[in-house]
């Protein structure tokens, strides 16, 4: 088990260094200069110079590749060339305003999803639960997520007027906690979240689904239900049962929507880290860019390695080699 | 493809093959050269709106009638810049636009910057020495009249070379909820930016909301007046300038009362007299000195495009002080008085080592004299300016707030419920357009400007570097139809040249208008030699 947790912890390791490499290399091979809309607007080239110096884009690829690999040991990835601050001082602030939408959004997505599978898996084979709930959940599996979120937004923003559909409300001058603890915060909250809660719930839906109608025809439900309890306890064992897997396949799932997190932030205009990655890059601010995209890789393969670890421990039959 | 740029290209890529299907002459296969090899026409790709598309489109349709093969490409906008706009990659034909910034008011961009030998700028690569030249003189020359016939000169030689030109200017626009603002004023020429009086400072409240708040995309980078390059006009709100640009294209004094040239390098400028900074401290020609000569000392790389010809600055009395040039500067009064700032010589001198990297925010130092104070800043969000009740120009509302909202669709979202007062850009002029007529509490300005869509075409390059072939390209661009099908009207037809018409005396009006004629563009290649097959494809002269 030791043996196993330390060779995928050295894998996982390898794989951060592989993504922000190649990061690193691909911010420098696309054709696009940071400086070019400052030359644009008229900076010499003595100025451009030094700005590529201050910025650590002169020398050799391989020099500046060296030096970013060294910082990258510290967690240093320098200053962001447009906020023109440590990178970090950038996305922390973010990383709490999308972790508002993005914790109760999964949460949501994951309890409802799997109490829907459980009624549609529970229903009698052939129903009209059953066919509904997975055609509706495969409809919505299919549809990106800004369709979701833009689909939100004409309804309950544009058309009936009821929810705010960008931004995180007035901060009323408040900083800290109390921003977020406001009425006017948590309705721009709603919008956001109920997206993420709609993309993230199909899956869990349909696997559980699946758990409880496999389980369903188990000898041990025959043995419950010919002890005399209630259908709907019957049905809990079942579900129970077949947590299992949605546990293990919500890690990785986790990782995935990360993805659909940075389209619904750029959807609702949420100052979170999807969206500042995504302006990092039209920007060319390959510091900020590069901290977003290891913070992304270092979720995901986290996310991972806790989905392997998790299995063995929900199912012993699972053996670590 | 990584070496090509990085291009939509593959199945995005928007093929519009016109052969010459047009009745024209045609001569015989054996007085003809070389077919003219497909050829690219590069453009702002979506992310940048539909306008440059249709434009694109509409352009490369009569070019085919001449018997060109053309391949529409369209390119992601920072790479465009890069590639095209500053790197001189350009392959054969670009269709783009230049903004109307508020220094573009002078004619030096138009007939130099874009259009000199070897300048980064210059991204159709034409290239004379002698108009090069001139072009740089004209900069030099004080006496405004000899200066303008110069630069009527310039235009003149351009329009006979023809190495790219403008197909229209651009229309601006702004709108914004009339039911709570009035005296919502037009900026003409220059689009919307931030720091002009018009309309920011101009507008009035008509509601209790005291608050103008503008539904904008981008954030500000920093408040650091010596570091940050993209919202220039933003921090210009809190640091007075020496002076504005009006409407009408004037320079007019601002923190500066007036300003005197003493000889060709050396302007003495008198300061407003009772000005005050936000912390209460009084404004002197000290506090202006010091920022000069930090200025010069530092050569901060942001603000570089304009100060680098300063070469120091020297105090006369408390109120008037002495700014040296490198060389004599007739754009100075309209590019750097109404660019450079006074910052508070007691707080600044006491900054730290490296004051362009000084966060003024997280040590609340920033304080400037401007007709807007700080207040808050919650990164990618919002912005939040007081009113300076104190300022020679105050606004009569309580504050002004910038709205970081990233995206057209949520500009438009925040108009609508009343989260927004003004939006300035961004949204397509059409579409604001639209908006007002839907909604009775928006109104809509049409700000015609010097921003210029233009067609480039590589210089360095056959048939491109044949004169005839770049005066045929410009017969058969049709200006009208580019307004109508790209810009649903929101723009004009440019006049010929270089300088765009709004910008008064520096446009040369006795330019002869080129009509849109395919025939006469025929003809003109049919003069120089070129000829097409039987397929109706255009060929080079016989060698």
């Amino acid at each position: 088990m030791r043996a196993y947790i330390l060779r995928r912890l050295l894998q996982s390791i390898v794989v951060v260094f592989a993504v922000t490499t190649i990061m690193f290399f691909i911010f420098r091979i696309v054709p696009a200069d940071p400086t070019a809309m400052m030359v644009e607007r008229g900076m010499s080239e003595e100025a451009r110079q030094a700005l590529l110096k201050e910025w650590g884009l002169t020398g050799s690829l391989g020099t500046q590749y060296v030096s970013y690999i060294k910082n990258l040991m510290v967690f240093d990835f320098g200053e962001s060339f447009f906020y023109k601050k440590p990178v970090w001082d950038v996305l922390l602030p973010r990383i709490v305003n999308t972790l508002w939408i993005a914790v109760p959004g999964l949460l949501m997505g994951a309890a409802i999803g799997a109490g829907l599978g459980m009624v549609v898996g529970w229903s009698k084979r052939g129903s009209a639960t059953e066919r509904s709930g997975i055609l509706v959940a495969t409809i919505i599996r299919g549809t990106p997520s800004f369709i979701i979120g833009i689909a939100l937004l004409a309804i309950f923003s544009s058309w009936l007027g009821w929810l705010p559909g960008f931004g995180m409300g007035d901060a009323n001058g408040k900083t800290g906690i109390a921003r977020f603890l406001q009425g006017d915060f948590l309705i721009h909250l709603i919008l956001p979240v109920l997206a993420i809660t709609i993309y993230f719930l199909p899956e869990n839906l349909l696997l559980m689904r699946s758990g409880v109608a496999e389980n369903r025809t188990e000898d041990y439900i025959e043995l419950v239900r010919a002890k005399g309890v209630s259908n709907s306890r019957v049905a809990w064992h079942a579900g129970r049962n077949s947590l299992l897997p949605l546990i293990t396949w919500l890690f990785p799932a986790l990782a995935e929507t990360i993805a659909g997190i940075v389209v619904i932030e750029i959807v609702f205009s949420w100052p979170g880290i999807g969206r500042e990655l995504v302006m990092a890059v039209t920007r060319q601010d390959f510091p900020l860019a590069q901290a977003a995209f290891f913070l992304l890789a270092v979720m995901i393969v986290v996310a991972n390695f806790a989905a392997d670890l998790t299995y063995g421990k929900l199912d012993p039959r699972v053996v670590y080699r | 493809m990584i070496g090509k740029g990085l291009r939509l290209g593959g199945p995005f890529t928007a093929a519009v093959a016109v052969v010459g299907i047009y009745a024209g002459t045609s001569a015989t296969a054996q007085e003809l050269g070389e077919k003219i090899p497909k050829m690219t026409v590069e453009y702002y790709a979506s992310d940048m709106g539909p306008e440059f598309e249709q434009s694109a489109r509409a352009l490369a349709d009569d070019w085919g009638k001449l018997g060109l093969e053309l391949q529409l490409v369209p390119v992601q906008f920072s790479t465009f810049v890069t590639q095209y706009i500053v790197g001189g990659q350009l392959e054969d034909l670009a269709v783009f636009s230049v903004g109307a910034d508020p220094d573009r008011v002078d004619p030096t961009y138009w007939v130099y910057d874009v259009a000199a030998c070897g300048l980064r700028r210059n991204g159709s690569k034409w290239c004379d020495e002698a108009y090069s030249q001139r072009a740089s003189d004209q900069r030099a020359i004080i006496d405004q009249s000899d200066r303008i016939e110069a630069v009527h000169a310039l235009q003149e030689e351009f329009v006979e070379a023809m190495p790219f030109f403008t197909v229209v200017n651009r229309t601006y626009g702004i709108v914004y909820n009339s039911s709570k603002w009035e005296n919502v004023t037009s900026p003409e020429p220059v689009a919307a930016h931030e720091e002009l009086v018009n309309p920011w400072l101009a507008a009035r409240p008509l509601t209790d909301d005291r608050w103008l708040d503008w539904a904008y995309f981008e954030d500000v980078s920093t408040y650091n007046p010596l570091a940050e390059e993209s919202a220039v006009g933003w921090v210009r709100f809190i640091f007075d300038t020496f002076a504005k640009n009006n409407s009408e294209g004037k320079t007019v004094p601002w923190a500066a009362e007036s300003w005197t040239w003493i000889d060709d390098t050396t302007l003495e400028v008198t300061l407003r007299e009772g000005m005050l900074f936000h912390d209460g401290e009084a404004v002197t020609a000290d506090d202006a000195v010091y920022t000069i000569n930090t200025v010069v000392d530092l050569q901060p790389p942001a603000m570089s495009s304009r100060t680098s010809n300063i070469t120091g600055a020297e105090k006369i009395d408390d109120l008037t002080f002495r700014i040296s040039l490198n060389s004599p500067d007739a754009a100075f009064e309209i590019t750097v008085l109404t660019y450079m700032f006074i910052l508070p010589e007691h707080i600044w001198s006491n900054g730290p080592e490296d004051l362009l990297a000084w966060d003024i925010v997280a040590d609340d130092a920033v304080i400037g004299s401007g007709p807007f104070k700080f207040k808050t800043w919650l990164p990618n969000e919002v912005h939040e300016l007081d009113a300076n009740a104190d300022h020679f120009q105050a606004p009569e509302y309580d504050g002004l707030r910038r709205l970081a909202l990233g995206q057209a669709d949520a500009i438009r979202a925040a108009l609508l419920d009343g989260t927004g007062d003004i939006a300035t850009s961004v949204l397509p002029v059409a579409s604001m357009d639209d908006l007002a007529r839907q909604n009775d509490f928006l109104e809509f300005i049409e700000v015609p400007s010097h921003g210029s869509v233009f067609v480039w075409m590589n210089n360095e390059k056959a048939p491109f570097n044949d004169r005839a072939f770049r005066m045929a390209i410009r017969k058969a661009s049709n200006k009208q139809r580019v307004m109508i099908e790209g810009w649903q009207g929101f723009a004009v037809p440019a006049s010929e040249g270089p300088v765009p018409r709004v910008l008064g005396q520096w446009y040369n009006s006795d330019l002869e208008q080129i009509a849109f004629d395919i025939d006469a563009a025929r003809q003109e290649l049919e003069d120089a030699g070129y000829g097409w097959g039987s397929d109706g494809a255009l060929h080079f002269p016989v060698k």
